[in-house]
């Protein structure tokens, strides 16, 4: 230990109860940082798990007409051959085949317009997470004549397992198209839209339902992680340059969820600001009064022969130590909470019980999601902001002049 | 060559719109083993003179050559290493810095001049023993009385070899008995080490064994006996 860090620690023991409000001060700052953003970021998780991760996947492929009114007759063009080239990326775990018609359902009186996506059951669970969010019943197993209905949708219609469902709807070729499906299981992604309005039948069935033949709307990719998703982009864009084919991300397919992820960035930045200005002053504080208090003594230190630059390190040496204990005690606190709100969550069920935000269905229990880069932001931006506001105080330091200093009483 | 050379030196303090004639003209020589005594009444001048040598403060005008060097210029962190170098000091309020033990506090211009841990403790121990607080190592300064805190003070100054140690007023908070014991040790480490020492006061019992006695008044040299 330097004599200078040595006196320093000293002189931070002086004061201990001093020292321990303004590391206190610090620390919980850290500790309520770490503890919003965690929460934060497991609304994040959630938005892009039910946005992506259950709906859209991180990529689609359509027919250039078909995003904009979702004619049922802009397919893509040679779709099984398109399917091929995309199975062979080597940047993609899943690649999900979608045929979509929008439906009149009705079981028993009951009747409701719903939005009917025909799926290959196999192939939607490498791409998105749907079935594992069955809440009733089974996911699709492939067998025609199955139906899966959205949790706000069988409560619409009163449906329950095994109920039949007959389907009514305008084919591509202009024909009433009409089947009869049985209810094979209750899902609940989390999308207003989708878990009110929403439905699932095995790709073969909507495509015999719409007279699409082997057509199809949509292509969903997957890549093997978020991060990935440039070289997947660049993967479909290498397999099917020729065709003429529109390639989106997920981004811009729901350009307000990714908004929204943006900016929650910006706003946890704001917050992080906000709590250390405030405890910052705690420091300024603490460093000004032991400035003050010192400064015969730091007069002496420099009649000694103490540099200025070295007063300066032993007020910053000072700082160092208080945030040392601020970041060991308000990161481990800050940890503890962000980790029992990621494996316990909130219970919040009394407040936000079938309430939305961004047309995503708010889970009752939010969980949240620790990250320990997010924790190392928030104790590197703890010791920044402590360094700035000591920087005043260890100046006024320095510059002391000694034998004034030394009159002080 | 002095120890200490001061050519034609003058200090104006300026408060407010009044000028202060603290310093004027003052000529002098400190020899090497010097044991040297500035006194005078108050505001004859003697501290700003010894703030002046040790290079506290800066002169209005005139020279201070220091082995030499002409050390009036000097940046404030130039000066700042010259101290730790060249001078000690001993103040009056005896200035330990209380969250150290009196070893550190005799050890703290050693560290500051990065002396080996080896060097710096056969040093500083034998200079606390020169001074006679052997087994007081471990002590802060609240744990010692005043003459003891004016000894570690006395040891700090001269345990890095000075050039010149600078004393002001270093008895003005001892009572008599321990005033007349630390002037015996600063005595007594002047005559076995050939250490120069400088002092600003008012006691009689220092300016008794001083060597050298330079009357200060209203801010000139109004004699210097040898003796």
């Amino acid at each position: 230990m330097s004599v200078l860090s040595r006196i320093a620690w000293r002189n931070v023991g002086r004061h201990r109860r001093r020292s321990i409000i303004t590391s206190m001060a610090m620390g919980l700052g850290a500790a309520l940082c770490i503890t919003v953003i965690s929460f934060a970021d497991g609304l994040g998780v959630q938005m892009f798990e039910t946005v992506v991760g259950r709906q859209i996947g991180h990529a689609q492929i359509h027919h250039p007409d078909y995003p904009r009114q979702r004619p049922i007759y802009e397919t893509i063009p040679e779709a099984p051959s398109v399917l091929g080239a995309l199975d062979d990326l080597p940047e993609t775990v899943g690649v999900a085949p979608r045929a979509h018609g929008f439906a009149l359902l009705a079981v028993g009186e009951e009747a409701a317009g719903a939005q009917l996506t025909g799926i290959d059951p196999e192939r939607e669970g490498k791409v998105t997470a749907l079935p594992e969010s069955m809440v009733e019943g089974d996911f699709l197993d492939g067998t025609p004549g199955q139906i899966i209905l959205g949790r706000g949708l069988a409560d619409t219609l009163r449906a329950n397992l095994g109920d039949e469902v007959v389907a009514v709807t305008q084919a591509a070729d202009g024909s009433m198209g009409n089947e009869l499906y049985e209810v094979k299981g209750i899902y609940r992604i989390g999308s207003a839209q989708m878990d009110r309005a929403g439905a699932f039948v095995s790709l073969d069935d909507i495509q015999s339902l719409l007279a699409l033949d082997k057509e199809l709307h949509e292509i969903a990719l997957t890549a093997r992680h978020r991060n990935e998703l440039p070289a997947l982009l660049e993967g479909i864009d290498r397999a099917i340059s020729e065709r003429n084919l529109l390639v989106r991300p997920w981004s811009e397919i729901d350009p307000v969820t990714a908004q929204m992820l943006e900016v929650m960035d910006a706003a946890m930045l704001i917050v992080l600001i906000l709590i250390f200005s405030v405890a910052s002053l705690g420091i300024l504080n603490t460093m000004l009064m032991s400035v003050f208090e010192r400064i015969r003594e730091l007069g002496v230190l420099q009649a000694l022969g103490l540099r200025p630059p070295k007063v300066l390190r032993l007020i910053l040496w000072e700082t160092l130590f208080l945030c040392l204990f601020a970041a060991l005690g308000g990161g481990g606190l800050g940890i503890l909470l962000a980790y029992l709100l990621e494996t316990r969550g909130l219970d919040l069920s009394g407040f936000i019980e079938g309430a939305s935000y961004a047309g995503m269905v708010l889970e009752p229990v939010m969980f949240g999601e620790l990250r320990f880069d997010r924790v190392a932001v928030v104790i590197a931006f703890m010791f920044v902001i402590s360094f700035i506001a000591s920087i005043w105080p260890a100046i006024r330091a320095a510059r002391l002049d000694p034998v004034a200093a030394m009159r002080q009483i | 060559m002095p120890i200490a050379e001061i050519r034609s030196l003058t200090k104006v303090y300026e408060q407010g719109r009044l000028s202060v004639r603290a310093l004027q003209n003052v000529d002098l020589e400190i020899e090497p083993g010097e044991f040297t005594v500035l006194m005078g009444p108050s505001g004859s001048g003697k501290t700003t003179l010894l703030n002046l040598i040790g290079t506290l403060d800066r002169p209005t005008s005139g020279k201070i050559l220091l082995e030499g060097r002409d050390v009036s210029g000097l940046s404030k962190s130039d000066r700042a290493k010259l101290r730790l170098t060249r001078l000690g000091f001993v103040f009056q309020a005896y200035n330990l810095l209380p969250v150290l033990s009196a070893y550190e506090n005799a050890e703290f211009v050693l560290l500051l001049r990065g002396v080996p841990a080896v060097e710096r403790r056969a040093r500083v121990m034998k200079m606390l023993k020169e001074v006679g607080l052997e087994g007081m190592e471990d002590r802060r300064p609240n744990e010692l009385s005043g003459g003891q805190q004016q000894r570690v003070a006395v040891a700090r100054a001269i345990v890095g070899e000075p050039a010149l140690v600078l004393a002001d007023e270093p008895t003005a908070n001892l009572d008599s008995k321990t005033a007349k014991e630390l002037i015996s040790t600063m005595r007594k480490l002047n005559e076995e080490h050939g250490l120069t020492f400088v002092f600003a006061t008012h006691d009689p019992e220092v300016m008794a064994r001083a060597r050298r006695v330079i009357r200060l008044h209203d801010g000139e040299i109004a004699e210097d006996e040898r003796r």
